[in-house]
């Protein structure tokens, strides 16, 4: 009996081998004959037209490096579409910002790299543009039908922002524009309009603090937290404030970067801080740590009356699992500290083709096509960030989306260099940012912050080479 | 009289111990329920512990989502195991010969080697990321092996040294008058002696690559990514993905859980043995 | 023990080998870059520099901080997990035996095997001042509440509170190991004799535990003073600049803002005081022994 078992498991073996064979077989046929089936059936009119006037990438790869933001899986999910038409697979690597920035530049520096496209921020172009990690976009978008470029259904100041000393560095398709959010609901009942001026903004948030009537309710959410947080939030305010934060760099400067004397001592800049300092009082505990997602939950949470935030987050206000003030919220133009001067922040990331890639063709091809009106619309509707003025005659957006007339009034008022475009732009940002936060502890006086703060930038831009007056 | 005070103290005692511990893991225990949680319920109530139902969205999302992380947490798998392995190897060798030759300056030597561990790890990072850059090595799961094992090769050496040092001499002597080698010394006599203590060191070793971040944060891009650093993108700064993030921590701590549980006895052998020296 | 020449290579060789690689090598590297304006993605812009990085670095008032910051928190954190790791240690002692003891035990040394980054993601969260479960249940014992990792004077602190929280079981279990090797002849002894309970506690434990206790305070200083996870995760250096610690600074300088001439100064730095009280500690150890 023992001699026979392992002939015995053998056979066995060798049945269940063949067995098991032959239902592999089965199940790939049906698979691949799905897939086949799937390829003829699912292509749309629309696309159609695309595989003409796109190439044939089958086999192929595209990696795309950019921000981990909410909308990469938007993105993800249309770039699908992509592969059914020419074949290539596309793969997204999301990161944090800091981490996306590092390895950008990381990626940037090396001779030949695996990454065709970048995703960047707006205040990164001119570090991008100058060390030439992408492609002048130009000569690509010249060779095109302009209609399918449509370059002018870009919003204009994101147009400007893509725009470096005559070099495009990459498509303006995901902008962002800060817009007011307000608690309509409760705005209506106290008898306020939304806030034009900043002292509208302050009188509301003092209103809805430590009010009996609103327990557990604060006025308003801001961007304090050290560091880029409230660094970025001094650039976001000053114009609207009627500042410079740098002698040349106001809206409407023929060169932002002409002069770049500090001039955080200004009487502007002092009120934005103080601004921020006075608003303290009417935000949760524990407000000087607040940065941009604690103040979007706070918000879509019900805790703050006001937030003003990027229109990147406007989509998860009307999400049931994740806002709790569906139906309660209204969307106004950007304040400012006399009405009719708003100058809404602006930022946002193009698309561009990394030049030390080695399948540029083929990461055209797909910039050109994601970034087109109809798939842009497609792409709006699946959760990105709206950044062609076709999306707000779109019935399909327009329905979907209320805050698209407060955007509209929006884009166009917002200054391009709102936070520097040049290569040092992070290491002012954070610097300010470290400024102001410890001004906003109390532990330096506004004035002191602010004339160290100047001290500090004009030496580290000098000996970056640019033109600093004495 | 006094054997009941000795019962309520003993009860006291217990029941602090019990407090004390739930206290202890209570961030761990909140993480875990919080990854059935979805956004809104995160944060719509104060001192919400647990979840109104199990949401399996959040494992759904992170693990075969747009933007899955699964590839990240099999990365981390692999680098941690094979750093481990080779770690042990290389470690387990060296340790023997400082426990059984006479080594000129072994104190010097040992000291270096604990100073290794005292090193921020920054210091290294610099240098080593340029290194690793030059070597084609970025983002490898190779470039990663290594560093981590350059990381842990002193200390695991420095452990396994104390456990060869506590083996008897007489057993190697007789074996080498037998006519063997100190290879073979080695490996068949000296290794299988110590087996529970390289079974703790490895534990500490895969332990401590398991939830490496500064070195996977710097040398990795999409290929090496380890689960760790998928979770810092989680929480980004300017969009923090919460309940993801809850999903992704549970399952990056699930291992160091079980790992406690099941193996505790090498892991406080482990720990321990480094203070109770020789 | 004999051995010839090429059998102690074999078996040492490697590690001594990687031994320099890891810990001279990068310090003779660091060295070099800290006389210059190397940067990861610009090159050098001036080359050599001389001693400027140092002087830069003295004068800077977030690095200075930043390793008083690191001071603090490893004054305060070392001697508070040491003092907790005592008390609970003895706790579980008292109760050493049972099942439910080494149950618990089990279950209470897990924070340690998690990595810094995750507890210091969940604290975020927990001591959120608004939606965080801490002031909930402060609040719910009528203990008012505090803005933890919101301010300024309250962000440290809060860093010191988690680090204590995932570490002292680490200090627990290494005294509790000692306090198990203590022969119980000395207890009964020194009852005999009339010793109270807290004579015992300095007469017999704290001798006998001088070495288990020096080695976890050395170890719990070496890992504080590399704190890095737990900031990133958490506060990131602020509100304004007090919890920015060495190794934080060096990492900004480093990736954030590309100056790896600058940041390897700041690291050299810390790598030298590092060396310098541990070779202190080292000293001290031994002299015990």
């Amino acid at each position: 009996m023992v001699l026979h078992l392992p002939y015995l498991f053998k056979e066995v073996c060798m049945k269940r081998l063949s067995l098991s064979l032959v239902l592999v077989f089965i199940l790939a046929g049906f698979v691949f004959a799905n897939g086949a089936v799937e390829d003829q059936v699912t292509l749309t009119a629309e696309e159609e037209m695309w595989s003409s006037e796109l190439h044939d990438w089958s086999g192929k790869t595209i990696r795309v490096m950019m921000i981990g933001d909410p909308w990469i899986d938007s993105l993800i999910e249309i770039s699908k579409n992509f592969e059914r038409i020419t074949g290539a697979k596309v793969i997204v690597d999301g990161y944090g910002y800091d981490q996306t920035h590092e390895k950008e530049v990381l990626e940037g520096n090396q001779p030949n790299s695996d990454v065709d496209i970048i995703v960047l921020d707006a205040p990164w172009v001119g570090e991008f543009a100058e060390a030439g990690y992408v492609e002048n976009l130009k000569p690509y978008i010249e060779k095109e039908d302009s209609d399918l470029i449509a370059w002018n259904d870009y919003f204009s100041t994101f147009r400007d922002v893509v725009t470096w000393k005559d070099q495009i560095v990459g498509l303006p398709f995901a902008s962002y524009y800060v817009m007011g959010n307000y608690r309509k609901d409760i705005l209506d009942k106290e008898g306020f309009d939304f806030p034009v001026t900043t002292d509208d903004v302050k009188a509301i948030a003092k209103h809805f603090s430590n009010n009996p009537d609103y327990p557990n309710m604060y006025g308003v959410a801001m961007n304090n937290q050290s560091g880029s947080a409230v660094g970025q939030a001094f650039f976001e305010w000053i114009y609207s404030f009627g500042g410079k934060p740098f002698m040349s760099m106001y809206p409407g400067s023929p060169d932002s970067y002409a002069d770049m004397t500090p001039n955080f001592d200004s009487p502007e800049a002092k009120e934005t801080v103080q601004f921020f300092i006075d608003l303290l009082e009417y935000q949760p505990e524990g407000a000087l740590s607040i940065a941009w997602d604690d103040r979007a939950k706070y918000f879509a949470s019900g805790y703050v009356a006001q937030a003003f935030m990027w229109s990147a987050r406007m989509a998860m206000l009307e999400d049931p699992n994740k806002s709790a003030v569906i139906d309660k919220v209204d969307f106004g133009l950007f304040p400012s500290s006399e009405p009719g001067k708003s100058a809404p922040p602006l930022g946002g990331w193009l698309m561009g083709i990394a030049s030390n890639g080695n399948q540029k063709d083929m990461a055209w091809d797909f910039i050109k096509w994601f970034c087109s009106q109809d798939v842009h619309q497609e792409f709006v509707m699946a959760g990105g960030p709206p950044s062609r003025y076709s999306i707000f005659t779109d019935p399909e957006t327009t329905a979907k989306y209320s805050w698209l007339d407060t955007l509209e009034d929006t884009v166009d008022r917002s200054y391009a260099d709102c936070r520097p475009r040049i290569p040092e732009s992070n290491e002012i940002i954070t610097t300010v940012g470290t400024y102001i936060s410890r001004a906003m502890t109390g532990e330096l006086t506004v004035d002191k912050a602010m004339k160290a703060l100047n001290v500090e930038l004009a030496e580290m831009l000098s000996n970056a080479g640019y033109n600093v007056s004495k | 009289m006094k054997q009941y005070k000795k019962m309520f103290n003993a009860s006291i005692v217990q029941i602090i111990l019990i407090i004390i511990t739930l206290v202890s893991i209570f961030p761990l225990v909140w993480i875990v329920l919080a990854s059935f949680k979805t956004e809104l319920e995160m944060f719509r109530v104060q001192g919400n512990i647990f979840p109104n139902s199990l949401y399996l969205d959040n494992y759904k999302e992170v693990l075969f989502g747009n933007n899955s992380r699964l590839q990240f947490l099999k990365n981390s798998l692999i680098i941690s195991l094979l750093s481990t392995f080779v770690v042990v190897l290389v470690s387990s060798t060296a340790a023997f010969g400082f426990a059984k030759f006479k080594i000129k300056n072994s104190q010097h030597i040992e000291f270096w080697i604990l100073s290794t561990r005292m090193m921020p790890p920054i210091a290294a990072l610099i240098p080593l990321s340029i290194i690793i850059r030059k070597l084609n090595l970025f983002d490898t799961h190779l470039g990663i092996i290594i560093l981590y094992v350059l990381f842990n090769v002193p200390y695991a050496t420095w452990m396994l040294t104390i456990f060869f040092r506590q083996l008897p001499h007489e057993i190697d002597e007789a074996a080498m008058i037998d006519g063997c080698s100190w290879f073979q010394v080695f490996r068949i006599i000296s290794l299988p002696q110590i087996l529970s203590g390289l079974f703790s060191v490895a534990t500490l070793v895969f332990i401590f690559t398991w939830n490496e971040l500064l070195f996977a944060m710097i040398l990795t891009g999409r290929a090496a990514k380890t689960l760790p650093v998928a979770i810092t993108e989680y929480a980004g700064g300017v969009f923090i993905r919460w309940e993801l993030m809850a999903a992704a921590a549970t399952l990056q701590i699930l291992p160091a859980i079980i790992i406690v549980i099941f193996l505790q006895k090498y892991l406080i052998s482990g720990l321990s043995l480094g203070s109770v020296k020789g | 023990m004999h051995a010839n020449r090429i059998e102690k290579l074999l078996f040492i060789g490697p590690v001594i080998v990687l031994l320099i690689l890891f810990s001279v090598f990068p310090l003779l590297y660091s060295l070099f870059m800290s006389f210059t304006d190397f940067s990861i993605a610009r090159g050098y812009t001036n080359g050599f520099i001389g001693l400027d990085n140092y002087v830069q670095l003295m004068k800077n008032k977030q690095f200075l901080v930043s390793i008083f910051n690191t001071a603090k928190l490893i004054v305060f954190g070392v001697s508070t997990q040491i003092l907790l790791g005592f008390v609970i240690a003895k706790l579980f002692k008292a109760r050493h035996g049972s099942r439910l003891t080494t149950f618990l035990r089990t279950i209470y040394i897990i924070p340690i095997m998690v990595t810094p980054l995750i507890f210091g993601l969940i604290s975020v969260y927990l001591f959120d001042p608004v939606y965080g479960i801490i002031n909930y249940i402060l609040q719910a014992l009528d203990l008012g509440t505090m803005t933890w990792y919101g301010s300024e004077k309250t962000a440290l602190f809060t860093i010191y509170i988690v680090d204590t929280w995932q570490w002292t079981p680490f200090t627990t279990l290494l005294i509790l190991t000692g306090l198990l090797n203590v022969n119980e002849s000395l207890y009964e002894a020194s009852s005999i004799d009339g010793a109270s309970v807290l004579q015992q506690v300095f007469h017999i434990e704290i001798p006998l535990l001088s070495r288990v206790v020096g080695i976890a305070v050395i170890m719990r200083f070496m890992d504080i003073f590399r704190m890095f996870d737990l900031i990133y995760a958490s506060t990131k250096g602020g509100p304004g600049i007090s919890t920015e610690v060495i190794s934080l600074f060096a990492y900004r300088q480093s990736f954030n803002f590309y100056k790896t001439g600058f940041g390897s100064t700041a690291a050299l730095i810390a790598l030298i005081l590092t060396v310098f009280f541990s070779s202190k500690l080292n000293t001290y150890l031994s002299r015990e022994n």
